[in-house]
């Protein structure tokens, strides 16, 4: 059977009743239509012995490396992924544990952020980022090995920042 | 004094609800029972040994960590086989990504090749050594593309309804009703050149 678009919805139907997919009430429309035409009848013979042939003959397949080996390698997983997960269950335990953690710890972060940029900035540089964020304007920076450029727009609240490293040495 | 356990005397259930409490030698005992039945199922889904053998490995670690979610509704390993199934078919999703496999192509391999379903009669245990027969069968299911390839051992091996295919495939009904059609159609075909030479 060569089923074209058209036969294929008749097709599909006919495999649905082979494998059992359809109701009783559609069961019986299926068989009806097989009385009367052979071709379907034969389709349906045809997909039910394929089916039963490719059962009957699931391929198998062996390991072939030792019980110790495969199992080796499973069980490193397992210890790995244990330790990973009660390492974050730890940490996440002791969070949960003090309550005030939770937001403290953000806060806390943001500071030494804010303090680390302060004091790692030279000073030249710091207070020129300072004039630039509070006007509007461009500045350059006194960096000796680089030049840096830095325009903010307080009206549209955006900084943009060339760095270039100097040619001259 | 504690007591040694015999592990290999014990069934699947007894060794899962050790296993649930942590003994890791029941579990190694899960592992030497069903090891190669798992490794067939990836081995027939992904057609590589290497890929196989990890994605086996990686089964049994999954399973491990869910294992607590096994209720016993299905064997040990039926449920064991569904999660190799899923990482199989989440690796042959990857691999799609990166082979660029047009849907043109799998409709010239759904339509192109096999024009005819040939008749089949299945009396394998007359006609055929059985070993011959699932020789014969991996050969042909390895010429199918891997979708046709895995609705069919969805379908026929692991008895999986059209609607579960579909899920697990991520597809419609419809498509799964399509494809098992062709991968029928291309595997008769391909059993009855079988024939042909005297093995059917």
């Amino acid at each position: 059977m060569n089923p074209d678009r058209s036969d294929l919805k008749q097709a599909l139907g006919l495999q649905a009743y082979v494998d059992r997919e359809i109701s009783a009430r559609e069961r019986c429309r299926v068989e009806a239509v097989m009385l009367k035409d052979p071709k379907a009848r034969d389709l349906v013979r045809s997909l039910g012995g394929i089916s039963e042939l490719i059962r009957a003959g699931e391929p198998e397949a062996c390991l072939t490396e030792s019980r110790e080996f495969y199992w080796s390698a499973i069980e490193r997983q397992i210890r790995r992924e244990a330790v990973v997960s009660q390492d974050s269950r730890g940490f996440a335990g002791w969070v949960r544990g003090h309550g005030w953690l939770r937001w403290a710890l953000p806060a806390l972060g943001a500071v030494v952020v804010g303090v680390l940029l302060l004091v790692l900035q030279p000073s030249g540089w710091r207070s020129a980022t300072v004039a630039a964020l509070s006007l509007n304007r461009e500045v350059e920076s006194v960096s000796e090995d680089t030049s840096t450029f830095t325009f903010r727009s307080v009206h549209s609240g955006m900084s943009v920042v060339w760095v270039q490293v100097r040619q001259d040495f | 004094m504690s007591q040694r356990i015999d592990y290999p005397s014990l069934e699947d259930v007894g060794l899962v609800a050790a296993s649930k409490r942590g003994d890791l030698m029941a579990f190694e005992e899960l592992v030497a029972r069903h090891r190669d039945k798992v490794f067939a199922r990836a081995l027939s889904m992904v057609r590589n040994p290497d890929e196989a053998m990890d994605l086996s490995q990686e089964a049994w670690v999954k399973a491990w960590q869910r294992l607590v979610q096994f209720q016993g509704d299905s064997s040990f390993l039926t449920w064991m086989t569904r999660i190799v199934i899923n990482l199989c078919l989440d690796y042959l999703r990857r691999q799609q990504r990166t082979r660029s496999e047009s849907l043109e192509q799998l409709e010239e391999d759904s339509g192109g090749v096999e024009r005819q379903m040939p008749p089949v009669e299945a009396r394998p245990a007359e006609n055929l050594d059985r070993q011959e027969l699932r020789k014969r069968i991996d050969v042909a299911l390895a010429q199918l593309s891997h979708e046709h390839r895995t609705v069919l051992i969805l379908h026929e091996f692991e008895g999986l309804e059209y609607k579960e295919i579909a899920k697990r495939m991520e597809c419609s009904t419809g498509t799964i009703m399509s494809r098992l059609f062709y991968a029928r159609r291309k595997m008769a075909v391909l059993l009855s050149e079988v024939r042909k030479e005297g093995y059917l």
